[in-house]
């Protein structure tokens, strides 16, 4: 049984590819402006790796915000219920996941089967999301994935920022950087707030010990580090934080499958 | 100021399409007051309305404002109005809406027909402190008298003492002395004892309706309700408010002895706590695809919906309107708000609530976490909440409020699978 979970996010698009319960291949490339085409493409990469077509696909389910517009899928599942069942199939004791999209975060809380029983979305402004830290990286002129690494080599003080909105964020970076602060006490002070803004999404939903983090952020670990300090926890982190979702809708993909009983025809 | 994401509710009943031609009349009667030379009140839903129709006086309700024109999504521009003049975007989207419409210089045609300068303003701080000081803006900027109406906070519960209600009734003797000093005439006591009864039938059918729409499939949605709630906000001591309750009552029965619903085949019960988007009241039938019908509103609570009619005596109109307006689940005491809620999930049925933030309000937002976390250690019922301005459009995310209406249901459903 081969199925297919693509994953259309807001920064990025991602494919898995499932055989019974094995990843076969999997892929992540950036979202353009034609999230259809998006999806063609990573999945024509994803299928190209593990050496099958689309016609080989027995069913395929598509997630995240551009999940309606996945031409070949079979059946749309929203990203929420698909980061839980991601998260609980890599570390299945899981009960509490942060999933740190490119322009949202989840906080979500699920059953000992992976079924969402409580989730709570970051509000409109995406000050508490990866494309913040883009943001961040770009104005301090530092490589994404060296951020985390980086925010954790204080030379002096950290450098405060607000927590609330990324553009005025952006501002007050200049003025720590104007008056002379040090390029990784103001990227510690990005992950701080990022870390804050992430520690009252997660009460919201009620903190459970078995914890996961999710999606784009999760890499970042000066931003995983300060909220594990935060809330006295352990995260688990998979080996690409990013196909949670897209690895869970094959997943959902086999067991409507198993259901059914019966292979889409493409 | 349109968005083409926004649609406006799909009503089914015939009586809301009545009650929506009473609301356009009473504003017309308003205007048509203002001609005559008839004094014009300016004042808030939660004042107790008996006390206005008891002294045939013509009130414009400013909160109802701003839903009219938000429903015609217009509110964006009355809103951008008042922060031209320079209020503050985290003043309360209500206030801003109905400053907007007080302060502007040119007005739509669509609110032309209802705006009617004031003579007077009778303000108050039930549910909001906030209230009484836009109220004074306008008051100012109008060059009117002012009245304060000053509500004591619930921090009782249902049990009112005898001091806060003879303190409040005391309140609305004033108003009334203060109607009488502006040119509404003496107060008619037997009238007013009239107006109190009246209220009291209006709450026993609204009672009698609710037990209607807890029928599975529920014969009327809140897009329905939300107008059907009107009566009981603006028309309790009326004739007007019992006779459309009377036929509503009427149309909702036969349609729960046939089985008729607005689904028929109605999967998951759903309840709004909080303002809902009156600009994009299409929002609520957005779930029926999933099956799901938004069966109750707590909004439709305001103004009087949740209390105890035995409590109405008309000999005792001041006391009894003293104790309505107190005990109603907003004026601040959370158990109220919070049992109620509770009740509603149970007696309605519920599968799921959906909470919605006003960031601009400095009230419901405090009640969400309590409820959501009564309702679930109660019923088990889960409770989704999420930023939505019901009444600035410009603050209106469709592809948030969708998703996280998606994930809810998803969620909702499969675990009645399970």
């Amino acid at each position: 049984m081969i199925t297919a979970g693509i994953d259309i996010g807001s920064l990025t698009g991602k494919a898995v590819i499932l055989k019974d319960n094995e990843i076969l291949a999997w892929n992540l490339i950036p979202t353009g402006p034609d999230s259809s085409e998006t999806a063609q493409e990573v999945t024509d990469m994803t299928l190209k790796g593990a050496g099958l077509s689309l016609d080989n696909m027995d069913y395929i389910v598509s997630t995240g915000y551009g999940r309606v517009v996945v031409p070949f899928s079979d059946k749309n599942i929203t990203e929420i219920t698909c980061h839980a069942k991601g998260a609980h199939w890599f570390f299945p004791g899981v009960r509490m996941i942060l999933d740190m999209g490119g322009q949202d975060c989840k906080a979500i809380r699920c059953n000992a089967t992976g079924k969402v029983t409580n989730f709570a979305m970051n509000d409109k402004c995406a000050a508490g999301a990866g494309r913040s830290m883009e943001i961040m990286a770009d104005l301090l002129e530092t490589p994404l994935e060296k951020m985390g690494e980086l925010s954790l080599d204080i030379k002096e003080r950290l450098a405060p920022l607000s927590s609330t909105c990324v553009v005025f964020a952006r501002t007050e970076v200049l003025g720590h950087l104007h008056e002379g602060a040090h390029k990784n006490d103001v990227l510690a002070g990005a992950c701080e707030a990022l870390a804050e803004r992430v520690k009252s999404l997660l009460k919201r939903v009620g903190i459970e010990a078995d914890f996961v983090i999710s999606g784009g952020i999760a890499k970042n670990i000066g931003v995983a580090k300060r909220i594990e300090e935060k809330e006295g926890l352990k995260a688990n982190i998979c080996f690409e934080p990013q196909i949670v979702g897209a690895l869970s809708a094959a997943v959902f993909a086999r067991e409507i499958l198993e259901k059914k009983g019966k292979r889409k025809k493409r | 100021m349109t968005t083409k994401v926004t649609t406006p509710g799909e009503k089914s009943l015939e009586t809301t399409a009545e009650i929506s031609k009473a609301i356009k009349a009473y504003y017309g009667g308003v205007k048509v007051a203002k001609e005559e030379g008839k004094p014009i009140i300016w004042s808030y839903g939660l004042t107790p309305r008996e006390i206005f129709h008891a002294m045939d006086a013509h009130v414009i309700y400013l909160e109802h404002l701003p839903l009219m024109v938000g429903a015609k999504q217009l509110s964006g521009h009355y809103i951008q109005v008042a922060e031209e003049e320079g209020f503050s975007r985290d003043v309360c989207a209500f206030h801003r809406c109905f400053l907007g419409c007080a302060v502007a210089s040119e007005r739509d045609p669509y609110l032309d027909q209802f705006f009617v300068d004031p003579d007077f303003i009778i303000a108050t701080n039930l549910p909001c402190m906030s209230e009484s000081k836009s109220f004074l803006y306008a008051a100012d900027h109008h060059n009117v008298p002012y009245y304060f109406i000053d509500a004591p906070i619930n921090t009782w519960g249902k049990d009112i003492p005898d001091y806060a209600i003879e303190y409040y009734a005391g309140q609305l003797k004033g108003t009334l002395d203060f109607m009488s000093e502006h040119g509404l005439g003496t107060v008619d006591w037997d009238k007013l004892k009239e107006a109190v009864s009246l209220s009291k039938k209006l709450i026993l059918l609204w009672n009698e309706i609710d037990k209607c729409r807890q029928a599975v499939p529920t014969p009327m949605g809140t897009v329905d309700g939300l107008t059907a709630a009107y009566p009981l906000i603006q028309l309790p001591g009326t004739q007007l408010g019992v006779t459309l309750f009377e036929r509503l009552l009427k149309e909702l029965k036969g349609k729960v002895e046939r089985g008729e619903g607005v689904l028929d085949d109605e999967k998951l019960r759903l309840l709004w706590f909080g303002v809902p988007p009156f600009y994009n009241m299409g929002l609520l039938n957005y779930v029926e695809k999933y099956g799901a019908v938004v069966v109750k509103s707590m909004i439709e609570y305001i103004a009087g919906g949740a209390y105890d009619p035995s409590i109405m005596d008309p000999d005792k109109p001041l006391e009894s309107l003293a104790y309505k307006a107190l005990v109603d689940i907003v004026n601040p005491i959370s158990e109220n708000m919070v049992n109620f809620i509770r009740e509603t999930v149970k007696d309605f049925h519920i599968d799921g609530v959906i909470g919605v933030v006003k960031r601009s309000c400095g009230l419901l937002p405090g009640y969400m976490r309590p409820v959501k976390d009564a309702v679930y250690e109660d019923s088990g019922v889960p409770t989704t909440i999420f930023d939505l301005d019901g009444l600035d459009i410009r603050e209106y995310d469709d592809a948030t409020s969708k998703a996280n209406l998606d994930s809810f249901i998803e969620a909702l459903l499969a675990s009645k699978r399970r």
